[in-house]
């Protein structure tokens, strides 16, 4: 593929430092015998850039949290290795420098807000200050002030989610790994999160996050993995991959239908056809759809990072 | 109280145990790299096995130097809220109410009440607490571990040993806060349960006149009032002081005097002697066979060869020697408690015991047989008869001043520290005979022992219940190793049955080495169904070969495992609180190493296992 705008705008942050690395990253789950089940993630190779928001997108099953919990250590590829911060997956260290939002929050449910923080805090070494201050700190940037003092378990879906967000935070990370991050959200959370996540990346941190939900994915995600089956369908800039190259779009104002019809006419005669005007690019739903149709018509692997 | 090993001094203990535990350590390490490496070796060959393990080895070196003491607080502390919140008070409840009940149950016309009060709380708060720490330990890691809540740990910087050790901590913790208030709880319901008091009025006092050197004197005796299935006899000597005789193990302070009280009723005090915690000074134990030979005592036919009997009437003698006694220690006197045993080979009047004799001699030189080297130069004390009864413990304070008669067989009186000890090394021999013929005596060395001191009740009391701590710990930490590589329940069965094992260590061992008869498992099953006795051997054929086959490898198993269990059955001294000794500070030193030694091997476990498992797997 040729050079495009979007591409050369991407530049600079391909010499950033790598955050994530994968090599040849491949994981089967075994049975009690030993025997290969399933085949959850097949040779991935990605790399993750400082400062930017990368989503990995796929149907259920599809390996996205597979790979998270690769990243994290949470589970041991078959294959292959992870680096984060050029260490190794299983190297404890490198959590000091990272934020885990897991797929359902996951928290102690007989503690209230303030100890669940506290808590992770201690999990950092932090002093008893700086924990204070980071709680109080967290604790009103998710807008959990009302309900610090009450007990996880008589927390709403969305509260959950955002203490599990601000457990996410307590140690200020420098790459945050985002497993669903709007799942169960209402709108105006959900809007609330994408709004984070990107504030986030303003203060320059790294930001993975796995979604199903295409329309997060686009509104916040810089580049993104789309996964299938445990294969890498397609990697790359979200705006290069759901322009439309034979696409050609005609922006114009005050048009009158003679114009418009001229116009028609001089595309015809180039031997072109007229989509329509409204739909100058493509979603990413489209893009999504069309990958899963072909996937499954020809199973394998299609695509390496678009140029 | 049974006593059947001595208390070694402590450094002696190390000597003989620390080779043991750092076997068993070494042992522990090998079989573990040697399991890791295996595994490894299907999967990556040896060579990339071998890395693997010398990496997992250094990561475990570099997790231990980066340990934080305010994670591994962090985790205790959360799995003590998780315990409050799951309501492991409702134990201490059940704890409460059992002992309200136990009143109904517990027979106050006892002979011995204080042992039974003891013994019934401490064994109740010994199975109650260890099941606590069962449930507790087994199951809080694998729920972790299922609502993926590890998932929020593990991805912190937090080591697995971090969370191995905190655990542990924590669930400890749990245990010790309910043992302090079943403690406290428990002492004041032993208390009470024993306190009782009598009365006695003085018109029910008979008058006795004395005839004490020639001179009559008047005294007065009496029973009291029935109270706890007992009457103490109460006597008021010619001097007016008032003695209350010792009934069920105990005796009664006067709490009144005819002058003071309204209606000149005598009313006896608090119980004293019930809640003691005695020091024994023990000595080594040697017989003199009938003929006046050394031997080795009489085996009266039990299969218990704890005790080994004198024949009465016979030159056969028991003799302690007690090293080291001196009169700084026993500036009055030497105050000797023994409990011995009777065997009767007729009846003779049951309601009257044997005869004894004690006699002090001094240590005359002898070889390691017990054979007289050079003439006997020995003075002896007189003989001090006493009566001997089952169960009963007998009390005598022998004066300084005794009566004693030289080699020659001159008679004069003499101190105790002077002519009866050897003054060097302070030993003294105290010889027990029996005097009806044809009956017996039964002792053991820890039957007799000099009464030197007595220690406050109640840090007796806390000492037993430090011994439950022990085993507490010690079952936590196994229920926790256990729990980060099982399920719940498994782990759970798991530490159950090592508990269990842990508490019949012995038989398991005897079972597994071949000691008892009736052979192994299989064997065992394969009499149980055919209903063939112990003793009768399985007909020889191949059935029976491949049966005991199997066995030999299956108790070899069991020996090897009944290695590794904990022994629960070392740890129990409800025997010395409730039997009123005081538990030795080196038992406790040894059995708080003990303690020490498994949490660590159980961390080092649980450490591996954890850092090895795929915990999103």
């Amino acid at each position: 593929m040729e050079a495009t705008v979007a591409d050369a705008a991407a530049k600079p942050q391909q010499n950033a430092e790598i955050v994530i690395e994968t090599r040849n990253l491949t994981k089967d789950y075994r049975d009690f015998w030993g025997r290969q089940k399933v085949r959850a993630l097949k040779a991935l190779d990605l790399d993750v850039r400082e400062g930017e928001i990368f989503g990995l997108l796929g149907p259920n099953g599809s390996g996205k949290t597979t790979t998270i919990k690769l990243i994290l250590g949470l589970l041991f590829p078959t294959s292959g290795e992870a680096l984060v911060f050029g260490k190794k997956a299983s190297d404890v260290s490198k959590n000091e420098r990272i934020g885990y939002l897991p797929e359902e929050s996951y928290l102690y449910k007989f503690l209230n807000a303030e100890e669940t923080l506290d808590f992770y805090g201690r999990l950092f070494d932090m002093t008893p200050a700086e924990r204070k201050r980071r709680v109080e700190e967290l604790i009103n940037m998710v807008g959990l002030d009302w309900a610090k003092r009450r007990q996880l378990k008589e927390y709403s879906k969305g509260m959950t989610r955002r203490i599990g967000l601000a457990q996410a935070l307590i140690n200020d990370p420098e790459l945050i790994v985002l497993d669903e991050p709007t799942t169960g959200l209402d709108p105006i959370g959900t809007r609330e999160m994408k709004d984070l996540i990107l504030k986030l990346k303003a203060e320059g941190k790294t930001v993975v996050m796995c979604s199903h939900l295409l329309a997060d994915v686009q509104d916040v995600c810089d580049r993104i993995a789309i996964l299938y089956q445990g294969d890498l369908k397609e990697l790359g800039r979200v705006d290069s991959l759901l322009k439309v190259r034979d696409v050609t779009q005609i922006r114009a104002q005050g048009l009158s239908d003679a114009a418009k019809q001229e116009i028609e006419e001089v595309i015809k005669r180039h031997d072109a056809k007229v989509l329509g005007i409204e739909n100058p690019t493509t979603t990413l739903e489209e893009l999504f759809l069309n990958i899963v149709r072909e996937s499954e018509a020809r199973p394998g692997r299609r695509a390496t990072e678009s140029k | 109280m049974v006593l059947e090993k001595p208390i070694l001094p402590l450094l002696e203990w190390l000597r003989l145990n620390l080779p043991t535990f750092a076997i068993g350590l070494i042992g522990v390490v090998v079989l573990g790299l040697l399991i890791g490496f295996l595994a490894g070796a299907l999967r990556h060959g040896p060579m990339g096995s071998l890395r693997i393990v010398l990496q997992t080895m250094s990561a475990a070196l570099v997790d231990f130097r980066h340990s934080s003491p305010r994670r591994i607080f962090a985790i205790a502390r959360l799995a003590f809220q998780e315990s409050l919140r799951r309501r492991v008070l409702v134990v201490f409840g059940v704890f409460v109410l059992a002992l309200l009940f136990a009143g109904w149950f517990l027979d106050p016309s006892s002979k011995h009440p204080a042992r039974l009060y003891l013994s019934f709380v401490l064994t109740s708060t010994n199975y109650l607490v260890l099941l606590l720490a069962v449930f507790l330990s087994a199951f809080s890691l694998p729920n972790d571990i299922k609502n993926r809540t590890i998932y929020t740990i593990v991805t912190k910087p937090v080591r697995p040993w971090e969370i191995v050790v905190g655990r542990m901590l924590g669930f400890s913790a749990v245990g010790t806060t309910l043992l302090i208030l079943m403690c406290i709880f428990s002492y004041f319901f032993v208390k009470r349960g024993l306190q009782h008091s009598h009365q006695i009025a003085p018109q029910e006092m008979v008058n006795q006149t004395l005839d004490i050197d020639g001179d009559s004197m008047e005294q007065q005796t009496g029973e009291s009032s029935l109270t706890m299935a007992h009457r103490h006899e109460v006597t008021v000597g010619p001097d007016g002081r008032v003695s209350v005789s010792n009934e069920h193990d105990h005796t009664h302070a006067i709490a009144e005097t005819p002058e003071s009280s309204r209606d000149g009723e005598y009313l006896l005090g608090k119980p004293k002697g019930f809640l003691e915690a005695r020091v024994p000074v023990r000595g080594s134990l040697r017989f003199i066979d009938s003929s006046g030979a050394p031997g080795s005592g009489t085996n009266v036919g039990y299969e218990n060869k704890y005790r080994k009997y004198i024949e009465g009437g016979s030159l056969a003698a028991a003799i302690w020697t007690f090293e080291d006694v001196r009169p700084e220690d026993f500036p009055e006197g030497l105050p000797i408690e023994m409990t011995l045993r009777v065997f009767r080979t007729f009846q003779g009047d049951i309601e009257q015991g044997l005869t004894g004799t004690i006699q002090l001699v001094k240590p005359a030189l002898r070889d390691e047989n017990g054979i007289l080297i050079g003439p006997d130069t020995s003075w002896r004390s007189e003989e001090i008869s006493f009566p001997a009864q089952d169960y009963t413990t007998f009390r005598r304070f022998i004066p300084r001043k005794i009566e004693a008669r030289d080699p020659q067989g001159n008679e004069k009186i003499v101190d105790i520290f002077e002519e009866l000890t050897d003054p060097e090394t302070g030993s003294i021999e105290i010889w027990i005979r029996c005097l009806d013929s044809g009956q017996y005596l039964g002792m053991a060395p820890a039957d007799l022992y000099l009464r030197a001191s007595d220690r406050p009740f109640w840090l007796n009391f806390i000492k037993g219940y430090t011994s439950i701590w022990f085993q507490l710990v010690v079952v936590t930490c196994f229920g926790v190793m256990f729990s980060t590589i099982l399920s719940g329940p498994v782990a759970m069965m798991s530490t159950l049955a090592a508990v269990v094992m842990g508490f019949f260590k012995n038989f398991v061992f005897d079972v597994a080495s071949g000691e008892l008869p009736g052979g192994g498992p299989l064997e065992s099953l394969v009499r149980l169904i055919q209903q063939v006795g112990q003793m009768t051997d399985l007909a020889p054929g191949l059935g029976t070969t491949i049966i005991t086959r199997i066995d030999d490898v299956l108790m070899l198993v069991i020996q090897t495992v009944s290695y590794a269990m904990p022994d629960c059955s070392i740890f129990n001294t409800s025997g010395f609180v409730a039997y009123g000794f005081n538990i030795p500070g080196e038992l406790m030193v040894q059995h708080f190493l003990i303690t020490l030694a498994y949490a660590i091997v159980a961390s080092i476990v649980g450490y591996f296992c954890l850092r090895t498992r795929e915990i999103a797997a």
